[in-house]
């Protein structure tokens, strides 16, 4: 196998791991808040600001990731 | 820290890619320059998507479905479908775009560890919350 066909099997590989850990770190993070706006509804401002901020550094990661994949590609 | 908080986020990045845009086109190259305002553009667009969808789906009461999904619709296929055509694009710079996109990030980042540092949020939970000495009064 050349090194270009490794890089070409094991970049889509990256993303996929990448994208697989900010889909849980994701769902753990949206359903903490959930669970904190179930139990204090009138703190749902402030849960939700918390939780928007965090899911865009979560998408974040996995863009880079895609970046740096198109950025490597052969 | 309220909701109000990322609109602020969102107008500093905008602003701040703004007044960088003639330095960068003049002292750097003109397509850094241009990566970097669409960069940061599209990570405006990215976080507003973002909070629309969490607000208007991800509420304690009655979601609003219409909103939320049409959002959705736009920000996951016409969004991302902008962000790869411009990444594929030979004009654009990719670093500029990742410099334009983490913008937000930084903007972010900044602006919590300023809040945290002036001690408004202390300050919002104490007028919110009372101490039960004030209850008492």
């Amino acid at each position: 196998m050349t090194p270009e066909t490794s890089i070409g099997f094991l970049l889509p590989l990256a993303v996929g791991v990448a994208a697989v850990g900010s889909g849980l770190g994701l769902g753990r993070a949206v359903g903490a808040a959930m669970e904190a706006m179930g139990r204090q509804p009138e703190a749902a401002g402030k849960i939700q600001t918390a939780m928007i901020i965090g899911a865009a550094f979560i998408e974040a990661l996995t863009i880079y990731a895609l970046v740096a994949v198109m950025l490597l590609k052969p | 820290m309220d909701l109000k908080f990322i609109d602020r986020v969102i107008k500093t990045t905008l602003v701040l890619a703004a007044a960088l845009f003639p330095f960068f086109a003049i002292y750097i190259k003109m397509n850094f320059a241009l990566s970097v305002l669409f960069g940061a553009v599209w990570g405006a667009l990215n976080l507003l998507g973002i909070k629309i969808i969490i607000i208007s789906l991800l509420v304690p009461e009655k979601p609003n479905w219409v909103v939320g999904l049409i959002i959705l619709f736009l920000k996951l296929p016409v969004l991302y479908f902008l962000g790869y055509l411009l990444a594929t694009w030979s004009y654009m710079s990719i670093g500029g775009l990742l410099w334009g996109f983490s913008g937000i990030l930084i903007v972010s980042v900044l602006k919590v560890l300023s809040r945290t540092y002036l001690g408004l949020d202390k300050k919002d939970t104490a007028d919110s919350h009372p101490s039960p000495a004030e209850n008492k009064a």
